[in-house]
């Protein structure tokens, strides 16, 4: 590594303005390099569409930044720097580094045509880093996350009592998920379209998300934005990669298997052929009654499922919605046996040090993926997770809060994962 | 009012979508209020009752607020107002948002409004003590 040519530098915003946002995070950044980033992260929080829109955004962040700079990003539901802890602004990292090649790729129709909108981007990128003498390759993804249906009858379906509905709101998830692009993520579909060319690289991503609505959100790349895509940082360089997962999560004991499933596994119908929905609330002890459309999101995240993937992985679900006795996920299942597990304040908190205490001293810099939900559970607790980072890492770090985290270990298969907390260092 | 720093502070937060009303306050006083002075009209439907709630609330953070009490938040019709009292104060940043909120996000941006608050009002008590000294 060439320690001495290496610049990483975070920026940030939290003006109203869409243009003047754009304007300051990329001037913020720009500032504190002396040669031009090698490329540019983006994240933004949804408010922006509001004030001035994206167009706008991205327009000021190209009256900073140098033309041809590789750009790629979304909106997520909160970030995390140097600066603070925020769930609304904007805030970049970008990286100046000779010693390294640089690829942005774009899918679009994630959500119709997943598989191919990742194989698209594998097209763009696979090129032109194959070329590369650098041996260390990393992927950043940007996949638009899922979104929820809305209907006159069903409102945003996050509750659904009504045990008759089961079968037409699942029918009506499907239909609305290829048919309208709103619904399902179907992220996994897309990192296996994306990674199946691309196995020796290793990868760390974020579901883009609004703020928590799941209504609208973007991916942001070069100087276009877009919906239902998937935006793709590739390098290849001589800099040594680390990734390291952590959830906070316990098992409590209580299993069971999955007896019923359809829409690409994301709804779980049954439980130990019994109604999905009452197995769930059995097995947590906690009354129906609890649960509202308010406090789903602030409940659920601490009671969720666990399935272990097959080569390991834990994989945590926590439930987004309750559609009559099926259970709909964040992201599809990917083993019939179940645990279910739980986790506190401090659990998740403490998870931060896992993560990053197994990784080596001084990177720099650091990029950082995890569940919106956790974020919305500790609110501004969130604070204790950024003074763990600070006392580890420094400065050069950005913490992303979306719908699904991806991760992917070279050579092994990539995970889109909810509820983890997942770090990539590069030294 | 208009060249309060605090005052800015607030416009800012009461610019997020859920934050109906915002305000710094202690019992039976509106300490500063957000520069144009008005609430989402849903809050001024029920400002009255809430407004009477809150001086008992405020009654609570006078008892407790020098044992540390850091937070409290109470939930009346379609409304969660909550309190983030400045420590050792009788002093609180007050926010009306809807039941069904994402709090966790709103909590947030409160902390970072709490926080620069607080920074305000330290350089605030500097220069009153340097202007006496």
């Amino acid at each position: 590594m060439d320690e001495e040519r290496l610049e990483a530098a975070v920026g940030m915003s939290r003006k109203w303005d869409a243009h003047e946002a754009g304007k300051e995070v990329a001037r913020g950044v720009i500032q504190k390099l002396s040669s031009p980033p090698s490329f540019f992260l983006l994240f933004s929080t949804i408010h922006y569409d509001k004030h001035g829109g994206f167009e706008e955004f991205l327009n000021g962040v190209w009256d900073v930044l140098p033309e041809g700079t590789p750009l790629i990003g979304g909106t997520v539901a909160g970030f995390m720097n140097n600066y603070g802890c925020y769930t609304r602004g904007a805030t970049a990292l970008a990286v100046s580094y000779p010693n390294m090649d640089v690829a942005v790729g774009v899918g679009h129709n994630t959500k119709r045509s997943p598989r191919k909108a990742g194989k698209t981007v594998t097209k763009k990128i696979k090129p032109k880093l194959d070329k590369s003498k650098f041996q260390n390759k990393f992927l950043f993804t940007v996949i638009s996350g899922p979104t929820l249906p809305k209907s006159k009858m069903f409102g945003t379906m996050k509750i659904i009592k009504d045990t008759k509905s089961s079968k037409i709101l699942s029918k009506l998830t499907n239909v609305s998920t290829r048919m309208n692009q709103i619904g399902l993520g179907r992220e996994t579909e897309v990192l296996n379209g994306l990674c199946e060319e691309m196995m020796d690289y290793t990868l760390l991503g974020i579901s883009s998300n609004d703020d928590n609505k799941y209504l609208s959100h973007y991916q942001f790349f070069n100087k276009e934005f877009y919906k239902n895509s998937v935006v793709v940082l590739g390098f290849n360089t001589d800099l040594k990669i680390c990734l390291s997962t952590s959830y906070g999560l316990k098992p409590t004991g209580e299993k069971a298997k999955i007896t019923g499933s359809e829409n690409w596994n994301y709804i779980v119908k049954s439980l130990d052929n019994k109604p999905a929905v009452n197995v769930f609330f059995e097995k947590t002890g906690i009354s129906k009654e609890i649960i509202t459309e308010g406090n789903i999101h602030r409940i659920t995240p601490f009671l969720p499922i666990g399935c272990t993937h097959n080569d390991g992985t834990l994989h945590p679900y926590p439930v987004a919605s309750f559609l009559g006795n099926y259970l709909l996920f964040g992201h599809d299942t990917v083993s019939t046996e179940i645990e279910f597990l739980s986790a506190s304040g401090e659990s998740l908190i403490n998870a931060v040090d896992e993560s990053i205490k197994s990784l080596p001293k001084n990177p720099c810099f650091t990029l950082i993926s995890s569940c919106a939900g956790r974020l919305e559970t500790l609110g501004k607790e969130i604070y204790q997770v950024r003074s763990k980072i600070m006392n580890e890492i420094g400065d050069n770090f950005l913490l992303l809060y979306g719908l699904g985290e991806e991760r992917k270990d070279s050579m092994k298969p990539p995970h889109l994962l909810q509820e983890s907390f997942n770090v990539a260092s590069f030294y | 009012m208009r060249d309060d720093p605090i005052a800015v502070v607030l416009d800012d937060l009461l610019k997020l979508d859920d934050v109906l009303a915002c305000m710094v306050a202690r019992c039976n006083m509106i300490s500063v209020m957000p520069t144009n002075d008005s609430f989402d009209p849903q809050v001024n439907q029920v400002w009255d009752i809430i407004h009477r709630a809150m001086d008992d609330v405020f009654g609570v953070i006078r008892e407790y607020s020098q044992a540390g009490l850091g937070e409290i938040e109470f939930r009346m019709q379609d409304f969660e107002t909550l309190f983030y009292i400045f420590p050792d104060t009788e002093n609180a940043l007050v926010a009306i948002v809807p039941a069904l909120a994402n709090k966790g996000l709103i909590e947030v941006e409160m902390e970072n409004a709490r926080r620069e608050i607080l920074k305000i009002m330290g350089e605030q008590e500097k220069d009153k003590m340097l202007a006496t000294a």
